[in-house]
């Protein structure tokens, strides 16, 4: 039976294509993958992300049992920040990536729809084995009676907003509990929505400006009706899971089961900004630190087409008739009309302007690398 | 409104029989569930077509479709202009949107496809199961 968020009849009323997706039934498109995109680059699209994992760790020893099973510093994380990372075997290889929230008196983690389960259990585990004076909550199982001492105190709901004019429909909302112009970017705050509490970020999935929020699922109609409705004037659109992973794919962002997996590393797929291999001992560092050292088998690139043809996860990647790699995303991007691809390959192919062939379905066509992010928003 | 002359197949191919030559296409059902094409792989004239079998390939933002041979038949034309105006596919799909022509080697066959009432009452079902 697959899982359903709250908006679900507000998805189908707007007449989306619902799919499964990680167990959750969820909107992949309304109007389209490329008009979806286009709303988002050009103005300001909604996304409903009630699917995504969100785990809340309090206690005393909060920061150092998160710091333990994610590859970034949050030991020296501000107050009030987020900073990605990987929850990594001992292996180094990735359970999930995360986005790390620190709060005064708490860490919380937004992990990925599929893996929720699986990280909140290792998360536990960790905790128990190391010893940490720490708890890890569900933030959005409903079934949980902790919850209650999450910062919200209830079941969670999140929403994304992302594009341009995603400050200016959030403020509407927000109304004068926070100035949005004054939290930066990757910046967290405790506000309100609709004088509902709520925690703000300033981040997203897409390379836009824009923000995420949670919030109690059961404001999350009313929430998302309100914003529908004033966002008219500023372009909102409704944004489907096909144009959030074009967008990602266009900004160079990971997805777990593409770039990332149990048998790839933060090294190989070169998400060295979310891995602080120098700092206190943390689950897989040994690895991560030899692989680095040793030099990894394979590595992430970006790469360009000279065919029509889309690249797409699988797809076989070679030199001179040899498997050197193969595709971990593709798309046909919306943005830049083009196709585009990410994915692994030998390590001699690493540099923009290295060529290798893709096989699309027999056939093969040349590829050249460029640099990532696909998409970079304008200043 | 989905013409009355044109036959069909499961895999939401339709196709119009003049005589020996037949047109073929992609329905609007196709064309929906599709979305946001991007491109289309297109065969050559006198390539063989082979009933139930692949002859052409369409490439939306989110994935790649085979397009199936609803009859039999040797291609005798194909439609030059769609690789460069693909949105006729979703506008005209029985009408501009063609995509081959092709000469029957097996009428027998057209028993095995749908004509537009039972094609509309297949899609129903189709879409009840989504």
């Amino acid at each position: 039976m697959l899982k359903r968020t709250p908006l679900f009849e507000a998805h189908v009323a707007l007449g989306a294509r619902m799919v499964d997706f990680g167990g959750w039934e969820m909107p992949v498109q309304y109007a389209g993958i490329i008009e979806e995109s286009k709303a988002t680059r050009t103005a300001v699209g909604i996304f409903d992300i009630a699917h995504m994992g969100r785990i809340e760790v309090i206690g005393r020893d909060h920061v150092a049992a998160v710091d333990w099973v994610v590859t970034c510093d949050v030991q020296k994380l501000g107050v009030g920040r987020c900073k990605y990372g990987i929850l990594s075997t001992d292996r180094g290889t990735a359970i999930d990536d995360v986005l790390v929230y620190r709060d005064v008196d708490r860490t919380q983690l937004v992990v990925n729809a599929g893996n929720r389960d699986v990280d909140i259990a290792h998360v536990r585990e960790q905790i128990a084995a190391k010893g940490f004076d720490a708890k890890a909550i569900d933030c959005a199982d409903v079934n949980e009676p902790a919850v209650s001492e999450t910062v919200l105190g209830v079941p969670q709901q999140m929403l994304s907003l992302q594009g341009r004019n995603s400050e200016k429909l959030l403020q509407r909302i927000v109304g004068t509990s926070t100035d949005l112009s004054k939290l930066g970017y990757y910046r967290h705050t405790r506000g309100t929505l609709l004088s509902i509490p709520a925690i703000i970020s300033r981040t997203g999935y897409t390379g836009e400006d824009g923000f995420e929020f949670f919030f109690d699922r059961r404001e999350a109609t009313r929430i998302w009706d309100v914003l529908m409705a004033q966002g008219r004037d500023l372009g909102l659109a409704p944004i489907g899971l096909g144009a959030r992973d074009a967008l990602r794919t266009e900004a160079g962002m990971p997805l777990y089961g593409h770039e990332l997996d149990l048998n790839t590393t933060p090294v190989e797929a070169r998400l060295d900004f979310g891995v602080q291999l120098a700092k206190a001992p943390f689950l897989g560092q040994a690895a991560l630190v030899a692989q680095k050292a040793a030099g990894p088998k394979k590595v992430l690139v970006g790469f360009e087409v000279d065919t029509k043809r889309v690249p797409r996860n699988g797809f076989p990647l070679l030199k001179d008739g040899v498997q050197v790699g193969y595709v971990a995303s593709g798309t046909w991007s919306p943005t830049l009309e083009k196709n585009i691809g990410m994915g692994f390959v030998t390590p001699n192919l690493v540099e923009p302007g290295s060529t290798f062939d893709v096989d699309i379905r027999g056939k093969v066509h040349g590829c050249t690398v460029v640099p990532l992010p696909f998409y970079k928003r304008p200043k | 409104m989905r013409p009355t002359d044109l036959k069909f197949s499961k895999t939401h191919e339709w196709v119009r029989i003049e005589k020996d030559i037949a047109t073929a296409g992609i329905s609007d059902f196709a064309v929906h569930a599709l979305s946001d094409l991007v491109y289309i792989d297109m065969p050559q004239v006198t390539d063989l077509l082979e009933q139930g079998q692949p002859y052409a390939e369409v490439e939306s933002v989110k994935a790649v479709s085979d397009i199936y041979a609803p009859l039999s038949g040797e291609i005798v034309e194909i439609n030059e202009e769609l690789p460069d105006s693909l949105e006729t596919l979703a506008k005209d799909p029985y009408g501009a949107g063609w995509i081959v022509k092709f000469r029957i080697s097996h009428p027998g066959e057209v028993e095995g496809l749908m004509d537009a009432a039972q094609y509309e009452k297949h899609c129903k079902e189709e879409e009840a199961k989504h």
